[in-house]
């Protein structure tokens, strides 16, 4: 009955609503039932009377009735989504907001940091020519003055060799091999070069051939890593203002972005780039299934943090229980984080299609808006900065409409 | 440095497990009343208790799920008529001695009448087996797919050479059971088991 109802339930409404709102709710009332159902004799007895026997006419029309309800619930679930989306963002209070926010100033400030380290040790690896060139000049030296010198293994041998083998130690562990380490062994090896030839020490060839190893290794993972925390920072805070939730910020990466790399306020765009988004267009499925799988991941954690209030305040006044109280008020409340830092996640790639989709359609929207297409980056970042001063604070700025020419 | 957050989860779970410990009354007070004197090894069914009066809805909860915790147990120590019957109270078997005769019962008896300190009469065919009535034990099921009850009665109740008789012990003539006297509490409840 249930998969005949689902069936007619996708014609009456989109495949989206079902997913994003009807089955979390669906999900919710059969639980907490389903719990319900355990704890009580009474609603037990009631279940077992009208819903489950669901041949008896009384039974089929109780459960067809909870599905109806169930519905409405979920279409209600679906009007709020935005609104619980936006909570969620940290669309809060200034007082509220000033108190969160600075721990995510933090996090941005240590993610800052590590980035501005990793910067530095490109900045630092970049002078590896240098190193090169001074090895170059004094195995130069050495030639020339001491041709028939071999290297003698002593003390400055062992303290190249353990510098090496300490920074050989660091990459076997995928550490950070240190550019003042490196500088000082290739240093070393420069001093060491002026007093032999080095055609004819092995160890000092041996020394230098693991110095560039090591040299190639700390330049590939330092900007390796630079990227990485460039990425990380950039999908994880915008540019505008920091927002108090996790959430928030990752949200302010499409705005971030689209500003960064366009001058353009994506916010007064998107509704018209959804509209520009062909139906039948992959990306707009994309787009379609992402926002919907954002939206289940939002109603699911708004779900389970009411449901976990219901249960804490049954446990703690109409049916007292310790037990019961601390799992819904502790384990209700962590579920939903689980849930609230799933549609965190989720929210990265619901903000990556959104950006692709900016980066795809944005010409087709000018367009659309028979607006001019730009010549290059300098003048589609005008037409945005203007478009953006035009419809947000109502400044004078002209544009010539573009109309399609008549066949 | 301690973030926002958690410091705020900290004292969330905290002030949890303070209103948990400190203001969540246990429902343990909730319970069901003895409706007669259940001495020990009373099996207990739904016609022995009684729900107390004016229970609060935390009450009349907590007690329709202990009612089905209750129903089938033996009670352990004797339990005077208004009395709690607390689950630890409760056994899932009786504890019996070792010098008991089963009489086998084909159906389930009315537990209000027919239970552990009832007396009764038993033959079989004509022959009594009992001497001068004998006081049940305690009314026990060892399969609980069967009908079949076994009543458990002091082998010096029964005449003394009811196992040894070879007529009375091999006889194909059923045995039949008679109630004779209520459950009923002890005079001397210390001399009452032996």
């Amino acid at each position: 009955m249930l998969s005949t109802f689902l069936t007619q339930l996708q014609n009456y409404f989109s495949k989206y609503f079902i997913i994003g709102s009807f089955c979390p709710m669906l999900a919710c009332t059969f639980l907490n039932g389903f719990l319900a159902y355990f704890l009580y004799g009474a609603w037990h007895t009631w279940a077992d009377a009208n819903i489950l026997p669901a041949s008896a006419v009384g039974g089929t029309f109780v459960t067809t009735s909870i599905i109806v309800a169930i519905v409405l619930a979920a279409y209600v679930l679906a009007s709020i989504n935005m609104f619980l989306r936006r909570t969620l963002e940290g669309r809060w209070g200034d007082w509220l907001r000033s108190f969160f926010i600075s721990s995510q100033m933090r996090r941005r400030e240590a993610l800052v940091a590590r980035l501005n380290e990793a910067a530095m040790d490109m900045a630092d690896l970049a002078d590896s020519p240098n190193w090169d060139k001074k090895i170059g000049d004094a195995w130069k030296t050495g030639h020339q003055i001491h041709p028939a010198v071999a290297w003698q293994a002593g003390a400055a041998n062992t303290a190249i060799d353990n510098d090496l083998t300490d920074l050989e130690t660091s990459r076997s562990q995928g550490g950070l091999v240190s550019a003042e380490v490196l500088e000082r062994a290739a240093n070393s090896i420069a001093r060491a070069l002026e007093t032999c030839n080095m055609d004819i020490s092995p160890i000092l060839d041996k020394h230098h051939r693991r110095l560039v190893s090591l040299v190639q290794y700390a330049d590939d993972r330092a900007r390796g890593r630079y990227a990485r925390l460039r990425n990380e920072l950039n999908s994880n805070f915008g540019i505008q203002e920091e927002a108090p939730t996790r959430m928030g910020n990752i949200a302010n990466t499409i705005q971030g972005y689209v500003m960064r790399r366009y001058h353009c306020n994506f916010e007064i765009v998107w509704s018209n780039l959804q509209q520009i988004v062909p139906d039948g267009n992959k990306t707009g499925a994309t787009l379609q299934e992402s926002k919907t799988q954002l939206d289940f991941l939002v109603a699911c954690c708004w779900l389970t943090l009411v449901s976990a209030a219901f249960w804490s305040i049954v446990f703690a006044v109409v049916d007292p229980s310790r037990f019961g109280f601390l799992a819904a008020s502790i384990g209700g409340p962590t579920l939903a984080y689980m849930w609230y830092r799933a549609a965190a996640e989720q929210y990265r790639s619901f903000a990556d299609v959104a950006m692709t989709s900016f980066d795809t359609f944005r010409l087709d929207l000018l367009s659309a808006m028979h607006l001019q297409l730009p010549a290059d980056v300098e003048d589609e970042r005008y037409i945005w900065e203007n478009f953006d001063r035009l419809t947000t604070f109502g400044q004078a700025r002209n544009f010539s409409y573009r109309y399609p020419k008549q066949q | 440095m301690i973030r926002t957050e958690r410091a705020l989860a900290f004292i969330y779970v905290a002030a949890m497990i303070a209103i948990a410990i400190w203001a969540i009354p246990s429902n343990d007070r909730y319970n069901f009343l003895a409706v007669r004197y259940l001495g020990a090894n009373t099996r207990v069914a739904n016609m022995l208790f009684t729900k107390p009066p004016n229970l609060s809805l935390a009450g009349r909860l907590r007690l329709d799920r202990l009612q089905l915790e209750l129903v089938g147990k033996y009670v352990k120590k004797p339990i005077k008529p208004g009395d709690a019957i607390v689950p630890t109270n409760l056994a899932s078997w009786p504890d019996l001695s070792d010098d008991l005769i089963p009489v086998a019962l084909s159906d389930e008896p009315d537990w209000m009448t027919f239970n552990e300190g009832s007396m009764v009469n038993v033959w079989k065919g004509d022959k009594p087996i009992t001497l001068h009535g004998a006081e049940v034990q305690a009314i026990v099921r060892p399969d609980e797919s069967k009908k079949t009850w076994l009543v458990l009665l002091r082998r010096s109740d029964l005449v003394p050479d009811y196992l040894s008789n070879s007529d009375l012990a091999k006889s194909d003539s059923p045995v039949k059971m008679r109630l004779d006297g209520l459950p009923h509490r002890p005079q001397q409840p210390a001399a009452h088991k032996s």
